[in-house]
């Protein structure tokens, strides 16, 4: 009898399982992989999407679509009308955000069903472009994969060396929250052959577009930020003793092997003091410029440095005037000075641009390639 | 003469059956609960909590060991009598079943957000009843068992946690204690609540084998969900900025979320299915002592009969009303305002009097 009732529920249970109505196969599945919103010259939003296509007899392997709708939920409608099968927003890849988008503050709340919904993805790279979604989503190479790959890759190794940011969703979210920084996604370019990573955009507290870090500057940020992450290669423009020579420039390239920061956060004088010690232990890889490195291996550290401090300033600078704080200095402020971070929480873009922010580089060489 | 001898249990499961009903919803919840009161500080309110547990569990440990071979059940019975002894038992029985309906609520609403959010809540209590039934009706030994299974089984759980520990900000704990205690003692009202599940010792107790291992096994148990809650809590204070955290409802699963394979995605689907068995290591003992409580007050000494009443109410409820995420939180409510009553005030209520019965009384009982 025991085990005549254990049958039955067994048998009751494995019945039931499959009748959970969630199941989707996955030929009733479009995978999108990509998805942009932009705005048309009439300030109406537009939607795109882009998913392969799994079929033998189809010709072209991916579909993309562009809709016009309210919001980002409703748009999913709109695909659903068109496209092969059921749009699923589970494996998005990429989330491309239009110029003309980012000039409106408070954009963020069309990304509110990234966050609620719990099947969306919050893995996704944002990106924006400077030019139109249209163009971009149209782009078909015959010398790459599938167009969503193909920039999910571009960014991932861009990201590698450092050229551009990589920021998730997720991450996203939190620079959009916190209220010590200020966000910074991966700006792309289509152009006529190809799709090119223009560096990192900055966006101000309400996410709209303030500037483009290029990518050497962003090679800088990330070192602030990351530390030592993935492979940094910089190459400086340094005064050697040299003669004057109208092709080869006073260059010298090296890693950076290790990356150590230490932030000593005061306030005086009604401004923040951001004093960051940046230990940096580098190897040469290219050096344009005849050089005795054994003797005088410290003056080249020292015009590193320099040049270093130089670029740190000018960043910096250009941060502060967009009113942006990419770098999270606010983070200090708050960690370290909590009374003062207390009356200007509400408005730290406007705080940092007034204070006063020193890097102070130093460089050790600790190697020199396999010539002399 | 012993009552319960056939079902005992060894100290390990004694240890990890509290641990398990200690350690449930909270963990998904908490995170986001201390920040709401205490910012980035609220992981120092775990501590007040834990050692309020600790405290009112040794009360009990202490109260129990007077009688070693009852429950707290006969205990009524003995110093009530008859009748009040019932009230006592019905009460006692309707607060495991609050208890044991929230809490599967509660889980079918986790389930129905993030994994099948078109399936109807019935079916999902169907599909959780039918292996309910199973391990409850093994009795205490089956669910002791089933608890120390489930531990092993997920102690992978913390080591993939780990990983996102690579984006973690550790200046979001900075500065310590930033505005005074006064939020840290609010949150602990928090704290104190998601370590209900001591309460088991009431009914462990006279099944334990060894009893000597009564007091530190309940230390440990109380310590091990301590270091839970504080892992997870610390955790998501370093990953989401203090401000972002109190958005998620259940920050826990959004961190697991986060996390990615190259050959993996969506870890938090195959986590939360996971994370069913914990929670079932919750809802378990509670159905357990709900269907002891009232197979006691009839006398009878099967339980599964009670058992399969009690699962099959749970599932027409399921179907005739699927409770909204404001109803969810007044139940919620509601559970802990009887968890305060019977886990909290209960022991030290009852301590007194059952100390000198037992001195007045001699060695009668």
């Amino acid at each position: 009898m025991k085990r005549f009732t254990q049958i039955i529920l067994s048998f009751v249970l494995i019945v039931m399982l499959t009748g959970c109505t969630d199941r989707l196969n996955l030929e009733d599945a479009t995978l999108s992989l990509m998805v942009g919103i932009d705005l048309n010259e009439k300030n109406e939003l537009l939607f795109y999407m882009t998913s392969p296509v799994f079929s033998r007899e189809a010709k072209e392997k991916t579909e993309e679509y562009g809709v016009r709708a309210s919001s980002t939920r409703e748009s999913r409608m709109g695909f659903d009308e068109i496209v092969t099968a059921l749009t699923v927003s589970g494996k998005i890849q990429l989330i491309v955000l239009g110029k003309r988008l980012l000039q409106h503050p408070d954009w963020f709340r069309l990304l509110d069903v990234v966050f609620r919904d719990a099947k969306f993805t919050v893995n996704a790279r944002m990106v924006m472009l400077d030019g139109s979604l249209n163009e971009l989503f149209e782009y078909k190479p015959k010398d790459k994969p599938r167009l969503a790959l193909h920039l999910t890759k571009l960014i991932d190794t861009a990201n590698k060396r450092n050229l551009t940011v990589k920021t998730r969703a997720q991450e996203f979210h939190r620079q959009m929250f916190e209220k010590g920084m200020t966000p910074h996604i991966s700006e792309l370019k289509k152009t006529k052959h190809a799709v090119r990573v223009m560096g990192t955009a900055l966006l101000t507290k309400k996410g709209v577009y303030a500037g483009l870090i290029e990518p050497r500057d962003t090679v800088l940020l990330q070192m602030l930020l990351h530390g030592k992450q993935g492979e940094i290669s910089i190459t400086l423009p340094v005064k050697g003793p040299t003669d004057q020579n109208p092709i080869i420039k006073d260059r010298v390239s090296f890693f950076i092997k290790g990356v150590k920061k230490k932030v000593k956060t005061t306030y005086r004088d009604g401004t923040f003091h951001f004093d960051v010690q940046v230990s940096l232990r580098v190897s040469i890889s290219e050096r344009l410029f005849p050089f005795n490195m054994e003797k005088d291996y410290k003056k080249l550290e020292q015009m590193i440095a320099k040049q270093f401090h130089k670029d740190y300033a000018q960043l910096i600078k250009k941060c502060q005037e967009a009113k942006t704080d990419p770098f999270g200095f606010g983070l200090y402020a708050r960690a370290y000075e909590y009374k003062e971070w207390k009356k200007v929480q509400d408005d730290w873009p406007a705080a940092f641009a007034k204070a006063t922010v020193q890097i102070k580089p130093e460089v050790s060489i600790k190697g020199n390639g396999v010539v002399k | 003469m012993k009552k319960y001898a056939y079902y005992e249990l060894s100290v390990i499961q004694y240890i990890l059956l509290i641990h398990g009903t200690q350690v449930g919803i909270g963990v998904l919840t908490i995170p986001r609960e201390l920040a709401e009161q205490a910012g980035t500080d609220g992981w120092i309110s775990l501590f007040i909590g834990w050692a309020a547990a600790v405290l009112v569990s040794l009360v009990t440990t202490n109260m129990m060991k007077r009688y070693p071979d009852k429950t707290i059940i006969d205990i009524f019975h003995l110093l009530l009598g008859k009748y009040l002894g019932k009230v006592a038992t019905i009460l006692m029985a309707m607060y495991f079943a609050i208890a044991s309906i929230v809490f599967i609520a509660n889980t079918t609403a986790i389930i129905n957000v993030w994994i099948l959010s078109q399936t109807p809540a019935y079916i999902i209590v169907a599909l959780f009843a039918i292996p309910a039934y199973m391990v409850v009706q093994g009795g205490m030994r089956v669910i002791g068992r089933y608890s120390e299974l489930v531990f092993y089984l997920t102690l992978w759980m913390p080591l993939v946690l780990a990983t996102a520990l690579k984006d973690a900000h550790w200046l979001h704990l900075l500065p310590l204690i930033k505005e005074g205690w006064m939020p840290i003692l609010t949150a602990s009202q928090t704290t104190i609540l998601s370590f209900l599940g001591f309460e088991m010792a009431y009914f462990v107790y006279p099944f334990l084998q060894k009893k000597q291992y009564a007091s530190i096994g309940i230390v440990v148990a109380n310590t091990l969900t301590l270091l839970v809650y504080l892992y997870i809590t610390i955790i998501c204070f370093a990953f989401f900025c203090p401000d972002e955290i109190v958005e998620y409802v259940w920050p826990t699963l959004n961190l697991w979320k986060v996390i990615e394979y190259r050959f993996l995605e969506r870890i938090d689907i195959i986590f939360l299915a996971f994370y069913l068995f914990i929670l079932s290591t919750t809802a378990l003992p509670y159905l357990y002592f709900t269907v002891f409580s009232t197979s006691q007050l009839f006398n009878s000494r099967d339980h599964r009969k009670h058992l399969w009443v009690l699962l099959t109410l749970i599932t027409v409820m399921a179907w005739v009303y699927t409770p909204s995420f404001i109803d969810l939180k007044k139940m919620t409510q509601t559970w802990s305002y009887a968890g305060l009553i019977f886990a909290y005030l209960l022991p030290l209520l009852a301590w007194g009097p059952i100390w000198l019965s037992k001195r007045a009384g001699g060695k009668e009982a």
